[in-house]
């Protein structure tokens, strides 16, 4: 009896438990939902902004290189037209794919500009890892799902949980749910000029040439082909761009990486536009122009920017129409 | 490091050799129990120069030799360094040396044998258990200890905890600042290394308390492994409490069988740096793990050499009239030598390493804060460990946080533990660092 007691009382203890982790993880997890969908300000206002209202002509998209590199209002002002600039901190290519998987589901730009570092193609952990940034958006979403779940084959399983999804994020959420907003408060149509940062060139290691033998990820390849295939159908202007670097690893064409060959090489079987700017020789070497090895400051995106207006400009109106 | 299945064959072979010489190192007499011991410790250690150290000697030989002109013609090896390899070996080693002293019957069952070996939870990155520790818990019967159970389940939690939240955060912009140390500035690489020096103790103490949490869930207990070591007083005591299983496993095995202390005093310093040296080395086949061991030798042997002098200087200061600034400030002093010696441990060369610390003592440039909320966890999470194992370290009979006497506070304190592991845990591409070593 006495026993019975004991074992009864455990169980009850061990249901309570239970009961306390389901009750914190979903009040916590709606209540998180609630929030990241509410926010004022910051990244995940832009994504949110991206997939639900943007209706502009021009997007860009990309990584950090496509988000402080493009002066919307300097392409605004060559183009004639509204432009909104969609990059994203750290991602590569299976983030813009995704946001081309639901923008282009919901009205079709004129033009997309894709910021691509054609030797972002081996494989890389990291950009698997960072898809966590759509994972707010599994259920809203059902076209990214297949996408999200290259994350890890355990992704369905980690979804059960509701706090999961804002996982290390919570910060931010409550942060933008303010008026608290300390970086984003200089962005222009999602451009994030670098000001005031030039790069110290006497701290710069040797350049090293990329490694030829890192292994090729079929994922990144197939999804630079369905975005070509996406835009083809819904009749949109897609420009794949390398913005300038500091220093060239594709200044001689021996010199192309392994991955950066297939990439360029899929561009070309794709018919896909590719403008290379980082063989630009005022760029080149130039430290006033960046703010570290792989990043414009707001001069060179200014410069960058103009050059790519012109050039597009330039272009006859049909080919993006 | 990997995990390659066929490298199994590996195990199996140092566990047969040993399994045998344990045998016979009982059964025999005289100097053929030495030459037993000899010939398991050379298979033992010929399996770790072969597989960990073999391509690092052969490329020291190819600088040494091409520095005086020649060219060396020892092919390079393209293998693998096994998941675990040197806390496996270690363990095997532990129990030869056991037997050979007598301090250990020779295990008969090679199944027992086996098992203490490859005993899961802690095979890949120990405790290193000592056979008198763990092999007589394998013959005896285990019974459902409710109590036991959560405990484990406990440890387990805190060490994911301490793994996911704390380590692996921290482990972000640890790497993002020295895989491009040329690019921050003295301060940020100082910072960096502070964080390094938490990141490496949660991933490796949260491993162990998962590991020593598992093994207690099974109903088997292993060696406590990391005991609060930041707040150590002096590098001596630092040692007491870091990685305690490899540090008596040197102290034992290899310290006091160069004859410790008992010795002359040259000697005894030559022993000291000798030993962290070869810690240092049992690391990594990099120099990087030498200088850090051989730094960590320099400063305990610097210790015994100026402890009068000390002792003199914190009477003149009046600093032993005030025992607890004493402290804190000999905290603070064992902190920073250990985070001095961090720098050639988690560098990734010793070019590196010299640019890193040449950075830090000029003490130059602004501090890079990267993506805010990110650094702002890492800060939390640090003042999160502290203020947990302050009040442990006063309270020295717990294993566990959070020990409420009402059951529901204790319940709340874990699911909160579990809620803040899912909403600020790194999920994403963690390993943990000592399963390369």
């Amino acid at each position: 009896m006495n026993n019975l007691n004991i074992s009864t009382v455990r169980g009850l203890k061990i249901l309570s438990f239970f009961f306390i982790i389901i009750f914190v993880d979903q009040f916590t997890g709606r209540l998180l939902s609630y929030l990241y969908f509410n926010q004022k300000a910051g990244q995940d206002k832009i994504i949110n902004y991206g997939f639900a209202e943007c209706k502009a002509d021009v997007l860009i998209l990309g990584s950090s290189r496509a988000q402080h590199h493009y002066d919307t209002q300097i392409l605004s002002h060559h183009l004639q037209m509204s432009c909104y600039n969609l990059g994203i901190n750290g991602q590569s290519i299976l983030m813009p794919y995704a946001q081309i998987k639901i923008i282009l589901n919901r009205y079709s730009p004129k033009i997309i500009l894709f910021e691509l570092d054609p030797n972002r193609v081996y494989f890389n952990q990291s950009d698997y890892d960072k898809l966590s940034i759509l994972l707010p958006y599994y259920n809203k979403y059902p076209e990214i799902r297949p996408i999200i779940q290259l994350k890890s084959s355990y992704e369905q399983v980690k979804l059960l949980s509701s706090i999961y999804p804002f996982n290390s994020s919570i910060m931010n959420i409550l942060r933008f749910n303010t008026n608290i907003d300390i970086n984003r408060k200089w962005d222009i149509n999602g451009y994030v000029p670098i000001k005031n940062q030039t790069l110290n060139t006497s701290m710069l290691k040797i350049y090293k040439a990329p490694d030829n033998q890192t292994e090729i990820d079929t994922n990144m390849l197939n999804s630079l082909k369905d975005i070509i295939h996406i835009c083809n159908r819904k009749r949109v202007a897609l420009f794949f761009v390398c913005s300038p670097v500091f220093h060239s690893n594709r200044e001689k064409k021996s010199d192309y990486s392994h991955s950066s060959k297939r990439t360029i090489e899929l561009l070309k079987q794709e018919n896909a536009n590719f403008l290379d700017f980082s063989n630009d020789t005022s760029f080149i070497n130039n430290a006033v122009f960046f703010s570290d090895k792989e990043h414009l400051n707001s001069k060179g995106a200014d410069r960058f920017s103009n050059i790519l207006g012109e050039y597009l400009k330039n272009l006859s109106k049909e080919s993006y129409n | 490091m990997a995990f390659i299945p066929v490298y199994i064959l590996i195990l199996g072979f140092t566990i047969v050799v040993d399994y045998f010489a344990g045998i016979l190192l009982e059964t025999a007499e005289g100097k053929k129990r030495k030459y037993w011991l000899i010939a398991s410790l050379i298979a033992n250690i010929g399996v770790l120069a072969v597989f960990k150290y073999y391509n690092f000697l052969n490329d020291n030989l190819s600088g040494l030799l091409n520095s005086i002109g020649y060219q060396n013609h020892i092919p390079h090896l393209g293998i693998l360094l096994p998941i675990g390899l040197s806390f496996h070996t270690f363990q095997a080693m532990s129990y030869t040396i056991e037997v050979y002293r007598g301090h250990q019957k020779a295990e008969r069952n090679f199944g027992i044998y086996s098992l203490y070996v490859m005993f899961y939870p802690q095979l890949v990155a120990g405790p290193i258990e000592r056979p008198q520790n763990l092999i007589h818990q394998f013959y005896e019967k285990h019974y459902f200890e409710y109590e036991r159970v959560v405990e484990g389940l406990k440890l387990m939690l805190w060490g994911l905890f301490m793994k996911l939240v704390i380590a692996d955060r921290l482990a972000i912009y640890v790497n993002a600042v020295y895989n491009n140390a040329d690019q921050h500035s003295g301060k940020t690489l100082a910072l960096a290394t502070v964080f390094f020096a938490f990141q490496i103790y949660c991933d490796f103490a949260g491993y162990s308390n998962i590991a020593i949490g598992a093994a207690k869930v099974m109903g088997f207990k292993l060696m406590t492994n990391f005991n609060r070591p930041y707040f150590s007083r002096s590098i001596s005591e630092f040692w007491k409490r870091w990685h305690i299983s490899l540090s008596t496993w040197f102290k034992d095995y290899l310290y006091i069988s160069l004859g410790g202390n008992r010795v002359s005093i040259p000697r005894w310093y030559i022993n000291l740096f000798l030993v962290f040296t070869i810690s240092g080395l049992w690391h990594g086949a990099n120099w990087t793990y030498i200088i850090w061991g051989a730094i960590n030798g320099f400063y305990l042997v610097f210790a015994i050499v100026t402890e009068k002098w000390r002792k003199k200087f914190n009477h003149l200061i009046l600093l032993d009239r005030l025992p607890k600034l004493h402290n804190a400030l000999q905290i603070l002093v064992t902190f920073v030598l250990a985070c001095f010696a961090w720098v050639f441990f988690r560098a990734n060369t010793t070019v590196d390493a010299f640019f890193i610390a040449k950075q830090i003592a000029l003490f130059s440039g602004s501090l890079y804060i990267g993506d805010l909320q990110q650094f702002t966890y890492c800060i939390l999470s640090i003042l999160f460990l502290l203020f947990i194992e302050r009040n442990w370290e006063h309270q020295h009979q717990r294993i566990l946080p959070f020990q409420s006497n009402h059951w529901f506070k204790n319940q709340l304190a874990y699911a909160m533990l579990i809620f803040l592991i899912l909403a600020v845990g790194v999920f994403d591409g963690g390993q943990f660092i000592y399963f390369q070593f």
